[in-house]
């Protein structure tokens, strides 16, 4: 995990000569795994993380099972529970995911995070990915619980495909955070402007509502959205057979997003050193 | 000067004793007023929270339509624009003491000749407002995207038991606030609330199809005034939907009465605490 | 490995950085021009928006500057601002700068990261940091629950767990005691001891005057002054202070009498007490006791109440630099 081993002098006073300082210096995985390491212990500490977690699951879950007219089958079960998932893990990143650069800045570390000798993307990386961890396993451990409350039977056609497909939730979740993040933290609005979009992504995701509900000329929009695209592969992953097309085109979705948000995220910073935008300390 | 009318505690409490009440009062309402206005500008912060509010709204009332057809849509319809003034309301109002908290300035509150759940209480006005607001966004946009304008305008003569929902809704957030503020649990507590209501108010699950859902919800805000607009619209008596709703309200509100003064006295025993002077 | 033995641990020329707003441009550093030699404690004083800030989010990186050059170890802060970020580190203390729900531990194990320090030296160092800033015993707990003195001590561990050539040290001992801040003059003392090159910029002149050995001022964006300690101490223009109390009405003879006297460069009525009595300050270039003696005989059959004398301190030198500016 450790890099190159560097050193830095310190001149000599009066009888004590010139030393040097050796010390092996830590490498980019080394700082992304802290740094991920780092916000997913925040996360667990923060009750938020709970809030936005268990609280949506358990409510979208309540909200789309009790007003059911007619009984679950494990296919409808299923349906319901990634859609639930999707949804809660979507509104636990507009807190966990999202709000990271945003909070750096109001706690005053952000310049550190900046300034450092690791790559601030390599940091910003590992902690979204860390938040989307956490934010993924409590959304699955509430609707797990959900289930024994509700008594859930869901059908897991593949579990290998429904794996990959929660890996690339959250690797989505992570690049739809770093753009959205990287968009709003300049903004001095950025909390009331990621809640205001927290709830039409959910809706034009597909997620708790089928698709076929939206009117025809949003559905494009719907298909710039990864969640649209996870949910229909989570859905052939466990009701089977697995299509891949949909698991590409999230993937593809989110390596979109990754490539803007690491350019908006550049410029941000570029011009925060340029122009003194934000207040990094 | 000190009036030769004042009383002996008059005399005591020097300068302080001869603000009379009534402009107590008006002084803590206008500053609810000012705070609100500078905390929540109209742009973005409004425009985006009613944003987020119609499309909610909206998301509730397709899942109604999803789950039980256009009967279903409609119910949905009724509780998501109902839920949408008192989430906002619980929110907004948890927000009020939590201001004092942040800035420091709960010992200039305790100061007041008002007790300071009161003051908190009449900060809290615009609040209701807001709720308001927030209810005929989601009536309006809702209604107009989904053609369940008319069901709307239907909805007009409840404005009474909007405003019951919004004041029970307004008591419930003063009161939950109240023992978390300075912890780290504030946010937690009105999630909880407000996902509670979600589930247990009758607003989008229908009430009577499970029993222990309507036990829970027969306490929480919001839930005798659903009923009553419901009766409303079916043409049923819809007073005593009112009734219950306000006691509801009255009954929040003096157990927040009673949390703020055991929090205070907490405060002043202990030396921590939300409300440590 | 840096260039420190050719080159000036910090080296400005000609900085200069503007804001611009609408119309409104603000020359918060209008052609800077210093260096500090290795090892080297400097501090750098001026009011409020003279523009030490701004000095020193450029000099850490956070800011560019307009135009001119600044030079860490020899390193270029745009250029190089890689190998500048691994030379320097800066500490502004306060409230925020944290992660509050870490503790003392998993922040300073972070920030070591973010310095470039590895896992393996990051294990012996915290530890090491924490006992040496007086936080071992509260290393487990929550940063929220720190005094302003203990989070203070935790900005300073946390600047120094990358072990950097240069420290730039932004009000240090703000939010502490008198014992502890006295407590981190002396570890800062052993930094600069131990080579560590130290800009300091403090409004407590009593950390300038412990520590520092070159005082820079800047004032509206210029380095206006750059001199020794001792020479900084001698601007105020004389030694000593003499408080004269008298009985009312005796004030215009006392300042009368006293230019008489030889040494006194500034005599001035300072005002009347609550009792009626006048107090005049004297001021005294070269102080030497039998002065004392020469200003009583001056003072015969003046009714004298009280006479006090203070040493003339680096707050007398900094008002007449900065013109009676506030701090």
């Amino acid at each position: 995990m450790n890099g190159a081993e560097t050193g830095i002098r310190r001149p000599g006073r009066g009888d004590r000569p010139e030393i040097e300082v050796r010390r092996r210096r830590a490498n980019a995985w080394f700082a992304f795994w802290t740094a991920g390491r780092m916000q997913f212990r925040l996360g667990l500490r923060h009750s938020m993380t709970y809030a936005a977690g268990v609280l949506n699951s358990l409510m979208f879950l309540s909200i789309l099972v009790l007003s059911r007219r007619e009984p679950l089958d494990p296919g409808s079960t299923t349906a319901i529970l990634t859609g639930t998932a999707l949804a809660a893990f979507w509104a636990s990143s507009v807190w966990g995911g999202v709000a990271i650069l945003r909070r750096e800045r109001w706690m005053g570390v952000f310049g550190r995070s900046i300034t450092g000798v690791q790559d601030p993307l390599v940091l910003l990386t590992g902690k979204l990915l860390g938040a989307s961890v956490l934010n993924l396993a409590v959304v699955v451990a509430s609707l797990a619980v959900g289930c024994l409350i509700f008594g859930l039977r869901p059908a897991f056609g593949s579990p290998l495909g429904a794996l990959l497909g929660f890996a690339t939730v959250v690797l989505s979740g992570a690049a739809a955070s770093l753009l959205v993040g990287a968009l709003l933290v300049v903004s001095r609005h950025g909390v009331a402007i990621s809640n205001a979009i927290g709830v039409p992504i959910s809706l034009l995701g597909g997620t708790l509502l089928p698709l076929t509900f939206l009117p025809e000329p949003v559905t494009w929009l719907s298909r710039l959205i990864s969640l649209s695209w996870l949910q229909d592969f989570l859905h052939t992953a466990t009701a089977g057979p697995i299509d891949w097309t949909p698991l590409g085109c999230a993937l593809a979705l989110s390596l979109a997003y990754a490539a803007i948000g690491v350019f908006v995220f550049r410029r941000m910073v570029d011009r925060a050193r340029r122009d003194a935008t934000l207040d990094l300390f | 000067m000190i009036s030769s009318e004042a009383t002996a505690d008059d005399r005591r409490l020097g300068a302080y004793a001869r603000v009379p009440i009534r402009e107590s009062v008006a002084a803590t309402v206008r500053l609810g007023v000012l705070l609100y206005r500078r905390e929540n500008p109209f742009r973005p912060v409004i425009l985006s929270e009613w944003f987020r509010v119609a499309c909610l709204s909206l998301l509730f009332t397709l899942l109604g339509v999803a789950a039980a057809g256009e009967a279903g849509g409609n119910f949905a319809f009724i509780g998501s624009v109902m839920l949408a003034g008192a989430e906002s309301t619980i929110g907004l109002m948890c927000d009020v003491p939590m201001r004092d908290r942040m800035d420091g300035t709960y010992w200039r509150v305790r100061g007041s000749r008002l007790p300071p759940c009161a003051t908190f209480a009449l900060r809290g006005i615009p609040v209701l407002g807001a709720g308001l607001a927030d209810c005929a966004v989601a009536a309006a946009t809702v209604g107009l995207l989904t053609g369940r304008l008319p069901l709307a305008i239907s909805m007009l003569p409840a404005v009474p038991l909007v405003l019951a929902s919004l004041l029970s809704g307004a008591a419930v957030g003063l009161f939950v606030i109240a023992p978390v503020i300075g912890t780290r649990y504030d946010t937690l507590t009105y999630n909880t609330v407000s996902s509670l209501l979600v589930v247990f108010s009758g607003a989008l699950v229908p009430r009577s199809a499970e029993g222990a859902l309507g036990a829970v919800g027969a306490v929480l805000p919001l839930t005798h005034a659903i009923e009553g607009i419901r009766a409303m619209l079916a043409g049923e008596p819809w007073l005593a939907d009112l009734g219950l709703e306000l006691l509801v309200a009255a009954a929040w509100a003096l157990i927040a009465a009673f949390m703020y003064t055991a929090m205070d006295r907490r405060g002043m025993k202990t030396g921590r605490g939300a409300f440590e002077a | 490995m840096s260039n420190v033995a050719t080159s000036p641990a910090i080296e400005l020329c000609g900085l200069t950085r503007i804001f611009a707003a609408g119309s409104d441009v603000v020359r918060a550093l209008d052609d800077v021009t210093f260096s500090v030699a290795p090892g080297e404690c400097v501090a750098l004083l001026g009011v409020n928006g003279a523009g030490k800030t701004t000095l020193t989010k450029v000099l850490s990186t956070l800011l560019l500057p307009t135009s001119g050059k600044a030079r860490i170890a020899g390193f270029d802060v745009v250029e190089q601002p890689r190998e500048v970020r691994a030379r320097l580190a800066a500490v502004f203390g306060g409230e925020r700068g944290l992660y509050s729900m870490l503790t003392a531990r998993e922040n300073l194990e972070y920030f070591g990261m973010l310095a470039g320090v590895g896992r393996r030296d990051l294990r012996l160092r915290v530890p090491e940091l924490l006992a040496e800033v007086g936080l071992d015993d509260a290393a487990d707990r929550r940063v929220e629950g720190y005094s302003k003195g203990m989070k203070q001590r935790l900005h300073i561990a946390a600047g120094l767990v990358g072990d950097p050539e240069v420290l730039l040290l932004d009000e240090p001992t703000v939010g502490l005691d008198p014992t502890e801040a006295d407590r981190l003059r002396g570890k800062i003392a052993q930094l600069v001891d131990g080579g560590m090159t130290v800009l300091l910029t403090s409004h407590y002149l009593l950390d300038v005057e412990r520590l520092a050995a070159r005082v820079l001022l800047i004032d509206h964006g210029r380095l206006t002054h750059d001199m020794s300690l001792r020479a900084f101490a001698a601007v105020a223009g004389y030694e000593a202070a003499v408080i004269v109390s008298v009985g009312e009405g005796a004030a215009d003879v006392v300042v009368r009498r006293a230019r008489e006297v030889g040494g006194i460069v500034v005599a001035k009525i300072d005002g009347t007490d609550g009792d009626g009595n006048d107090h005049v300050t004297l001021l005294v270039e070269r102080w030497q006791p039998e002065l004392l003696v020469v200003l009583g005989q001056a003072l015969t059959a003046v009714p004298v109440l009280d006479i006090q004398v203070r040493a003339a301190g680096l707050e007398e030198a900094f008002a007449v630099l900065t013109k009676g500016q506030s701090v």
